[in-house]
């Protein structure tokens, strides 16, 4: 004998009903970025509307993380446009997406960098929770700039198993909260912490073990 | 040290770190859209472990426990029972009181004939203090889901739009827990069968457990950072479970302690998690630090009575643990299935084990 419970309907999401048969593929004017790339290529204007329609949002969501202020970040945006514009061609991006996500965030990080050495009031979402005690108090211009710090930082990912590298990326790429991260994945977050917590740590050992120019500031 | 520097030129130097992170290889960009997108390679659980679980659940093998294939790393996962629907009565394990249907609901449809399209129903649940598990099936055949397709749509995890609970406390109802997805363990012929497991410990003097669960759907990213709720069901369902003495699984208590990481800890083992009990901390922030770390740096492992073994540190996988926490009072991992007490040996945290009755 089969036990049913009560039931009621309740209707307070406004979300799309999916019951009418619609099924749920991605929306039929974003074009793939094959072709986005192309337009750049090609020197069509419209590669920038195209590639706003498809990842504005992420880009400015990422650089409000950043640099906590809305206006900034729209301006940011725009430079980012620029840059992909003017990067595109030599550049073809395999991965349109992630390329968007790291020019919009150098402009960003130069734009916070600018607006600290002019002392202007920054309100920024970046997580300061222990990163940057893992490599003591700074990289040299010279391990910044040097490709050994590129190539230990991948390999530090690459040795990370995939839950602990997403967890690391979402939280110190993209900026997600702690609760946030959890929420996405699925996870408790007493475990992206600790994730958090180990990554760090081997994040710091794998640098120092790589050579890469830490330096302490006297 | 840091000193006679502008503040900013340290401000400067600091996110310098995190600027650095931008010279990740796009690939792995790409690895974190996938799994916060399409789940693909989701990892909470394994197929085969999801597959053991259905088997249980959509079966709804009536009392005692089977045992299940070797999951792909060849680790035994255990599975109990959920439930049996006889005589309208809830059944939990063997050894513990029946819950009479009537007490559960406060409102109970008659029994229907038929399971039509829309329709939810609870096909078993199980609470101990600290967990909660369920499993629903959905009637989703008239959503328009495709059997070829649906992996790429909800790649093993199913959300729904509502799932609480509310305490019960002196008549009034408190939440303490919001969960907003679930992982789907099978879907064949527009029924969907999902596992509800949620670790939350029930407050102190509940007189009983209100669950709301529906509006069945899954998460869309097709336009990220975005998120949108699709919903396949806008239902809503409502069961209420007593708190007393036959509804709550109660955890088995080692028959003796032992020492790990210089800390003496006791054990104990319920149908849906495990706990080790440090011995003489005062919940200070540091000596919860200590057990963390302890935790953190130690397997912890469950042996069976027929000698299957598991052992696994629960941020890594393969594991049984769920969610749970940590600290100077308590150690508290829910399992990701459920677990025969009755079977159970023993617990390890590293060299410690901790043996039952």
């Amino acid at each position: 004998m089969r036990l049913y419970f009560f039931c009621g309907k309740r209707n307070g999401f406004g979300i799309k009903p999916y019951l009418e048969g619609e099924t749920p593929e991605k929306e039929a004017q974003d074009l793939e970025d094959g072709k986005i790339v192309g337009l750049y290529l090609m020197r069509s204007e419209s590669a920038i509307s195209e590639t706003d329609a498809k990842y504005g949002s992420l880009m400015l969501t990422l650089s409000k993380r950043i640099l906590g202020d809305g206006g900034a970040a729209e301006e940011c945006l725009n430079d980012a446009y620029l840059g992909l514009w003017n990067s595109i061609p030599p550049e073809e991006p395999q991965n349109l997406r992630a390329y968007c996500c790291k020019v919009i965030r150098n402009l960003s990080f130069k734009r916070l960098q600018y607006s600290l050495a002019q002392k202007r009031t920054v309100h920024s979402e970046v997580p300061l929770d222990g990163l940057e005690a893992s490599l003591s108090d700074g990289i040299s211009e010279a391990g910044f700039d040097d490709l050994e710090f590129e190539s230990a930082l991948n390999a530090f990912l690459d040795g990370l198993k995939p839950l602990a590298r997403v967890v690391f990326l979402k939280r110190y790429f993209f900026f997600d909260t702690v609760p946030e991260i959890a929420g996405d994945l699925g996870i408790s977050e007493s475990r992206v912490k600790s994730l958090l917590w180990r990554a760090r740590r081997k994040y710091a050992e794998k640098l120092t073990e790589r050579g890469v120019g830490c330096e302490k500031i006297l | 040290m840091r000193k006679n520097l502008p503040k900013e030129v340290s401000a400067v130097k600091k996110y310098s770190n995190l600027e650095l992170i931008g010279k990740v290889d796009g690939k792995y960009l790409e690895e974190v859209f996938k799994y916060t997108r399409d789940g693909e390679r989701r990892i909470t659980m394994s197929k085969r472990r999801i597959a053991g679980i259905a088997v249980a659940a959509v079966m709804a093998v009536v009392l005692g426990v089977t045992a299940v294939a070797a999951c792909r790393r060849g680790l035994s996962t255990m599975q109990g029972y959920i439930s049996d629907r006889e005589e309208n009565h809830i059944h939990l394990p063997e050894g513990f009181a029946t819950v009479p249907a009537e007490d559960i609901g406060t409102e109970i449809e008659p029994e229907a004939e038929e399971f039509l399209p829309g329709d939810a129903r609870v096909t078993g649940v199980l609470m101990s203090r600290d967990a909660f598990y369920a499993t629903v099936e959905l009637n989703v055949s008239d959503a328009g889901l495709d059997d070829a397709e649906y992996p790429d749509y909800f790649d093993g995890k199913f959300n729904y739009g509502k799932f609480s609970m509310n305490a019960v406390i002196d008549g009034e109802e408190e939440m303490f827990g919001y969960v907003g997805n679930a992982p789907m363990v099978s879907y064949e012929d527009g029924i969907m069968t999902l596992v509800m497991h949620f670790s939350s410990s029930i407050p102190d003097g509940a007189e009983a457990i209100n669950v709301e669960i529906g509006e069945f759907g899954y998460t869309s990213y097709d336009n990220p950072p975005d998120k949108e709720h699709v919903a396949v069901s806008d239902k809503v369902y409502s069961f209420s479970v007593p708190i007393d003495e036959s509804s709550i699984v109660k955890p088995i208590e080692s028959v003796n302690s032992a020492e790990c990481g210089g800390v003496t800890f006791t054990a104990a083992v319920d149908n849906l998690g495990l706990h080790f009990y440090p011995q003489g901390l005062e919940p200070t922030d540091e000596n919860n630090e200590l057990i963390s770390n302890i935790v953190g740096e130690n397997e912890i492992g469950i042996k069976m009575k027929d000698g299957t073994e598991i052992r696994s540190l629960y941020y890594r996988q393969p594991s049984i643990l769920g969610s749970g926490f940590t600290g100077a009072e308590e150690v508290y991992f829910s399992f990701e299935t459920i677990v025969d007490t009755s079977q159970v040996e023993s617990l390890s945290l590293g060299g410690a084990v901790f043996t039952f009755e």
